[in-house]
């Protein structure tokens, strides 16, 4: 399995500085499931009408 | 139609139950964003003890202590203790070489006698820590659990908040190269965790703390007892309950990722699956007063929390009683049974559109590696009565010049036979399932077992491992731990 290497190994996370970024990040991503969530449910949709189309 | 026409056309519908219900799920997901624990979060790095019960581990147990050293986490605030169940492979050597390695950091508690299971072994390492107040928080985790460099700190950062008891992780198949069958577990832990905790994180009712990824505040295994429960085979979810219970919250960290080793044969994870169902059974039974029963200071008491779990518990019954409802009106009343066919497979077309599409784009990924496998979840033959169901003319037509091309139209008097099998598919595709494990270890099962595994399908499969486990409960059978076999086929780099 290829995993990405540690970007750091030391004794002192520099978790502080960036934490906002990260959570900024994590919670932009959870914004977007919403959009993909909604991407889904038009694939949906667009079945359910294709099948009306098709009668 | 009939009072008892309509029950049973009631039945036949009630066969989609399992897919709305995951539709539900995932509708939730999307929503996620809303219900983020982030605000609560601080940069927090406690005093953690990394707890790793091992029973013959040797395969694995060294390249584990490796990753656990190179977390993002400060070396003084980080131990591991190797849980050793009295192994008798080359654990114990390959553990003490890690002591010397890394000095003050990996510790080795040797178990003499073993084999009472994980729980029991455990309990062993948590009375060590426990004995002194070093760890504020205690990571459980496997041997074969391979964590991602940051995954430690994104799950220590929920426990800022005090209300936190426990964390988990989002567990991934990690496996490489693989098998058709851990894709098909890689596309299951989609749904599974990456979608479904996300849910539970929305409710903020958590069923289960991954085994392999469950950090707990001190104060939180302290409040549970100090130990883990050993009457169950489903501990991990009995202290995930019993966490929720005191009222302390249970959060997924879906961004914290860790990698485990799955089974590459049914075999495998049959024996395993059977473990979680009778471990699940049994969770049920225990926790009976919880269910449907709003509290003020806990959420599984909710609806769409026990709609998410018995669902489950009760999806192969529902498949039973659909196919034999089927059968019933279609002798009943032919044309009705038409109709309820129809519904039952749009509904569930419908949702395995919407769930297929919405776990890919979860985690694109894990989607690059299992999107066969999303495709063919319900297997084949369901996919072509789905479609059957939805689209019977265009099919009809690809059936009728299909056959004539293969100079087969002779088999179109077999249209009555096909009809029924197709009403029977729901419930006898898990006894085909079944007969992909039987096939598994005789003559040719090499290239059958998977063949029947794409005909009939994964979920069908899980759903016959969900039978078997209630027949070994009514049995009252053996409920000995049965470890899964680890074989170090997670090639780590670095």
């Amino acid at each position: 399995m290829s995993l990405p290497e540690p970007r750091r190994s030391g004794d002192s996370p520099s978790a502080p500085a960036s934490f906002d970024d990260e959570v900024g990040q994590a919670a932009s991503y959870e914004r977007g499931l919403a959009v993909m969530g909604a991407i889904a449910l038009l694939l949906v949709a667009m079945l359910v009408t294709a099948r009306l189309i098709l009668g | 139609m009939s009072g008892f026409t309509g029950i049973l056309v009631a039945l036949v519908i009630a066969g989609a139950i399992p897919l709305l219900v995951a539709s539900y799920q995932f509708l939730l997901v999307a929503v996620h964003f809303r219900r983020l624990h982030y605000r609560y979060c601080a940069p927090f790095f406690p005093p953690t003890a990394v707890l790793i019960p091992a029973w013959n581990e040797g395969a694995v147990i060294g390249a584990t202590v490796d990753r656990l050293m190179r977390l993002e986490y400060p070396r003084g605030s980080l131990r591991v203790f190797v849980i050793d169940d009295a192994s008798t492979d080359e654990t114990p050597g390959t553990v003490e070489a890690k002591v010397a390695q890394y000095p003050g950091a990996v510790y080795h508690l040797r178990r003499e006698v073993g084999g009472q299971g994980k729980a029991h072994t455990l309990n062993h390492g948590l009375a060590q820590v426990l004995a002194d107040d070093w760890a504020q928080a205690i990571l459980i985790t496997d041997s074969d659990v391979i964590f991602e460099p940051d995954s430690l700190r994104l799950m220590t950062r929920h426990l800022a908040d005090p209300q936190t008891g426990a964390v988990t992780a989002y567990i991934r198949e990690g496996s490489r190269p693989g098998n058709y069958l851990t894709r098909f577990i890689g596309y299951e832990y989609i749904t599974a965790q990456a979608a479904a905790r996300r849910s539970q994180n929305v409710l903020g009712a958590m069923a289960c703390l991954a085994g392999g990824a469950q950090l707990h505040s001190r104060a939180n295994i302290e409040a549970i007892g100090g130990r883990i429960d050993t009457g169950s085979l489903a501990e991990d979810t009995v202290t995930t309950f019993m966490t929720q219970l005191r009222g302390a919250r249970v959060v997924f960290e879906p961004h914290a990722v860790v990698y485990a080793e799955e089974p590459g044969t049914i075999a495998g994870l049959w024996k395993q699956r059977l473990r979680w169902g009778r471990g699940n059974i049994q969770v049920t039974r225990r926790f009976w007063s919880v269910w449907f029963r709003p509290a003020p200071t806990h959420r599984l008491g909710g609806v769409s929390f026990a709609a998410f779990w018995f669902t489950l518990l009760v999806q192969p019954f529902l498949m039973i009683c659909g196919s034999a409802s089927l059968v019933t009106l279609y002798f009943l009343d032919r044309s009705l049974a038409w109709h309820a066919f129809h519904g039952l497979w749009g509904l569930n077309l419908v949702a395995y559109v919407f769930i297929t599409s919405f776990a890919l784009l979860i985690d694109p990924q894990t989607a690059r590696h299992v999107w066969r496998q999303a495709i063919l979840f319900p297997g084949l033959i369901s996919l072509v009565i789905m479609l059957a169901a939805v689209l019977p003319g265009p099919m009809r037509y690809l059936a009728v010049h299909g056959l004539s091309a293969v100079h087969a139209s002779g088999l179109r008097r077999y249209g009555t036979q096909l009809e029924l099998f197709s009403y029977v598919w729901l419930a006898a595709s898990m006894g085909f399932a079944y007969l992909a494990k039987v096939t598994e270890t005789r003559l040719g099962g090499r290239f059958l077992s998977p063949l029947l595994v794409y005909l009939v399908g994964y979920g069908p499969l899980l759903c016959a491992v969900t039978l078997g486990a209630y027949a070994l409960e009514v049995r009252h059978a053996d409920a000995s731990w049965q470890k899964t076999e680890k074989t170090g086929k997670m090639a780590v780099s670095g």
